[in-house]
């Protein structure tokens, strides 16, 4: 009987955390994205002091979100997210306002392919 | 290297908690879904660390769901025999009174020849010797020899 409480709990323990970072992990992709869309957004309009530091909050930001994002997900899938977000500094403090937002959408375009990969789906089930 | 290191003893001490909590069996008695899981669960314990891109977590949630059925099919078998039947299936007759059932071999996809080296294995060599032979839910087979049960119900009276 002992065992089967044992197992029914770590059961219960897996389900209800599968579901969870599932949800966190969503919410930071989400997260990241709107950020990346807010700079993508304001990248002509700002100044270059604004775009440098909305482009580091951006940064940070990813880099906070991809502690947890390793812990749950295959590091090769973040492997190009996290260069391409990191090459943002470089873009942004050389003043080329085209590249940051061509970047922007693209690293986009890769969070929204992470975040379907890793969304409970029929396709990623089978 | 030391992300390794310590990925191996995590894994070690994860598979060590899941064996213990299966419970004991040796090999030879298990039911073939306790040897299949059994096998999967090595399998899987062993991915995070042929890459380590892998996260734990990738092999520890498969594990703890594997042995969590596991245990709980095992536990609810033994209140059903309809749910064991399912999981297990049933012994199967396959010799009476020193005669063949042919059908009943054809259901388990044994030949005559497989169902005689079998006996052989257990020191029978003539079909005739034999009351019963019963192929169990574990693959191994028992054998009732007409001497045995001739001395048994002389033992009776």
């Amino acid at each position: 009987m002992k065992r089967v409480i044992v197992a029914l709990s770590l059961l219960a323990f897996a389900v209800v955390s599968a579901f969870v970072f599932t949800k966190i992990l969503i919410d930071n992709i989400n997260s990241v994205s709107a950020d990346v869309s807010h700079l993508s957004s304001v990248s002509q309009t700002a100044s270059e002091k604004e775009l440098v530091d909305e482009t580091r909050a951006v940064i940070a930001k990813w880099n906070n979100a991809q502690k947890f994002l390793k812990i749950i997900s295959v590091h090769e899938n973040l492997t190009e997210i996290n260069r391409t977000i990191n090459s943002l500094n470089d873009i942004s403090s050389s003043g080329n306002r085209e590249l940051l937002c061509e970047k922007c959408n693209e690293i986009r375009v890769m969070l929204s392919i992470f975040e379907s990969d890793e969304r409970i789906s029929i396709e990623n089930i089978f | 290297m030391a992300v390794l290191l310590i990925r191996a003893v995590l894994l070690y001490a994860a598979v060590i908690f899941i064996i213990r909590l299966m419970g004991k069996r040796q090999i030879g008695e298990m039911q073939p879904s306790e040897l299949v899981i059994t096998i999967l669960i090595s399998e899987v314990a062993s991915l995070p660390l042929q890459d380590k891109g892998i996260p734990v977590l990738y092999a520890a949630v498969p594990l703890v769901v594997f042995v969590s059925f596991e245990i709980i099919l095992s536990a609810l078998s033994l209140k059903s025999s309809k749910l064991r039947t399912l999981m297990q299936g049933h012994e199967v007759i396959v010799i009476r009174n020193g005669k063949i059932d042919i059908d009943a071999l054809r259901t388990l996809r044994m030949t005559v020849d497989d169902l005689e080296g079998a006996l052989r294995q257990k020191d029978v060599f003539d079909v005739k010797q034999v009351s019963y032979a019963i192929f169990e839910t574990n693959g191994k087979l028992s054998v009732l020899l007409k001497d045995d049960e001739t001395k048994k119900e002389k033992k009776k009276k």
